[in-house]
């Protein structure tokens, strides 16, 4: 089973990923979503001890509290090799770059191509298992 | 007092007739003597000082010699009495030569004034000569030297005359004069370099003041040029970024569209249809409303200005409001107060204002589902007012709601700031009511105690230029 945390404050990003996922994605194996309207509750989540090992993370950057790149820094802290993708409405550059130089394993625009999505899943998940 | 003395003995000479000549005269007259009397009288004539001498007897001038110049105190007669029988025989006049004696005392006063009078002259002369020698040269030289002493003649001033042992008064005067010269030169001369040094430091100040204007001036240039091309960077950056939050603002609502419609082709479950509808409907609005709010802001907008009931927009406002929230199933408060005045009309972009008031009423609403979430007995109050203050219309909408923090100040009119959740709002409304105020050529203030109410004020003016013209 894949477990995948999706963070993002809007609360029809979940919806859509379920929808997306289920649809495009049965060829992955059993998925297992988690959504997170902010990122302090997802490190809560990392820090549990009774659930199953986190095998990706999908998190917006633009968020109230803590922000996508925080995140990303708090999660490799403990889990430096855990992948983390980075999607944004915000396609500059310099986001870009700032996501590649923390260690991001992919940056993704907005609106969200799922079926490259697919691939790069494929891709990173495979090279994990 | 010679001349008294020469006087006395003049007058002595009637004494010594009256004495010795009387008696003998008496009896030669007696006798009739002539020649012996007239010895007598010429030995008497010879006398001295006797000018004039006159013998009468029995009224006959018996002898008379000299000339005769009367006066009172020159002449004496004589009555010439016989010894025994008293009677007179004769008288004799006599006349001194007081005259005579006068113009040579005269004389010799005139004489002895000649006399000192040179004497005098010699003395003065000479003394004037010595004095003049060891004095008044002396003096004149040095008054001269003194006349000369501005003109910067380096030489010290010295006596002409021979060198002597000890000091005079002279020497010192020199001496003093020379020191009071070298002294006063000394001074000159450091004034002078100090004038030199003055205007040296002033030149010297003068060209480093123009220096540092000068390196002002290219300072201040150099700033025009920077603030110039700070104002091209800071209007292609605000348009950049701009650009990048209206496509931020855009590109979430847009990835819902694209994606669930995407769903929607191949969906079957009806209720999953209905349930992506929904959503995409809802994010199909927030593009809309994104788009109207930037051409509101971009003035391409086919508004048109004209007389307008003011509180019938403002009750439009606030249904509209109300409905849009219901439609998305947000908190609607539970009732508002209006405070309209009568029958306001204004000139006005209809269509403008109310999306204007739309966005502080749905704000104030906002406001107050924060605290109605936060405070469950909390009773929320919304006040719409109209009134008319001087040449504009003033419309007042004031909520009892969360309030705005006092550090956000002006800068809640900034676009894209926004304290809703995301998806609600993006963060322009407040910007686009501010511009259609501006646009009234009327102002939106507000005033606010964070936590307790806020209360935003839009005012018209009743007359606008564009109508009246």
């Amino acid at each position: 089973m894949i477990n995948i945390l999706i963070v993002d404050d809007e609360a029809d990003t979940h919806l859509l990923y379920k929808l997306k996922f289920k649809k495009l994605f049965s060829n992955l194996g059993e998925l297992n979503l988690v959504s997170f309207l902010n990122a302090p509750d997802c490190l809560k989540y990392l820090e549990r001890n009774d659930v199953p090992p986190v095998d990706l993370i999908l998190s917006d950057i633009n968020m109230p509290d803590m922000d996508g790149f925080e995140l990303l820094q708090k999660v490799h802290e403990k889990k430096p090799k855990l992948p983390f993708y980075m999607v944004s409405a915000y396609e500059s550059s310099e986001f870009r770059i700032k996501a590649d130089s923390l260690g991001a394993t992919r940056f993704l625009s907005k609106p969200v191509d799922f079926h490259l999505l697919g691939d790069m899943l494929k891709k990173d998940l495979s090279i994990q298992t | 007092m010679d001349y008294q003395r020469d006087f006395d003995k003049l007058q002595n000479n009637f004494a010594i007739i009256k004495n010795s000549y009387l008696d003998s005269m008496a009896e030669h007259l007696w006798s009739y003597d002539t020649r012996l009397l007239e010895i007598q009288l010429d030995g008497l004539s010879r006398l001295q000082g006797v000018s004039y001498l006159r013998l009468v007897a029995d009224n006959k001038t018996i002898y008379e010699s000299g000339k005769s110049d009367p006066s009172d105190d020159n002449h004496k007669r004589f009555e010439i009495y016989h010894k025994n029988t008293n009677e007179i025989l004769g008288t004799l006049d006599v006349e001194l030569d007081v005259k005579n004696l006068r113009e040579r005392y005269f004389q010799d006063a005139i004489w002895i004034f000649i006399r000192q009078g040179a004497k005098t002259l010699v003395v003065v002369s000479f003394l004037y000569f010595i004095f003049n020698h060891i004095l008044v040269v002396h003096i004149q030289h040095i008054a001269d030297h003194l006349k000369n002493i501005d003109r910067r003649n380096t030489v010290d001033l010295q006596l002409k005359r021979p060198r002597h042992k000890g000091e005079d008064e002279l020497d010192v005067l020199v001496d003093s004069i020379n020191q009071f010269r070298s002294d006063l030169l000394l001074a000159n001369e450091k004034l002078e370099r100090l004038n030199q040094n003055l205007e040296q430091k002033v030149i010297e100040r003068t060209r480093q003041l123009t220096t540092k204007n000068e390196s002002l001036e290219k300072a201040m240039l150099q700033i025009k040029r920077m603030q110039a091309t700070l104002v091209a960077q800071e209007r292609l950056a605000s348009l950049g970024s701009l650009t990048a939050s209206v496509a931020h603002e855009i590109r979430n609502p847009l990835n819902f569209v694209l994606n669930f419609s995407e769903l929607l082709t191949d969906s079957e479950n009806i209720e999953e249809i209905k349930e992506i509808s929904r959503v995409v409907l809802k994010h199909s609005q927030r593009i809309d409303q994104i788009v109207r709010s930037m051409q509101i802001l971009s003035g391409y907008d086919s508004d048109v200005l004209e007389t307008t009931d003011i509180n019938d927009i403002v009750k439009r406002a606030y249904q509209d409001t109300v409905s849009t929230r219901a439609m998305g199933s947000s908190y609607v408060p539970p009732k508002v107060t209006y405070r309209l005045g009568d029958s306001i009309m204004a000139p006005a972009y209809a269509t403008s204002l109310l999306r204007a008031l739309s966005n502080i009423i749905d704000n104030a609403i906002h406001a107050l589902e924060k605290k109605v979430l936060a405070n469950k007995v909390f009773e929320p109050e919304l006040t719409l007012s109209t009134a008319i203050r001087g040449e504009t219309v003033e419309i007042i909408i004031r909520d009892n709601g969360v309030g705005i923090p006092e550090i956000l100040g002006e800068k809640i009119f900034d676009p894209f700031l926004t304290t809703k959740a995301a998806g609600e709002g993006a963060g322009l409304g407040l910007t686009v009511a501010f511009n259609i105020a501006q646009k009234h050529g009327g102002t939106l203030k507000y005033s606010s105690e964070f936590g307790q109410w806020s209360e935003f004020v839009l005012a018209l003016p009743l007359a606008h230029e564009r109508l009246s013209s």
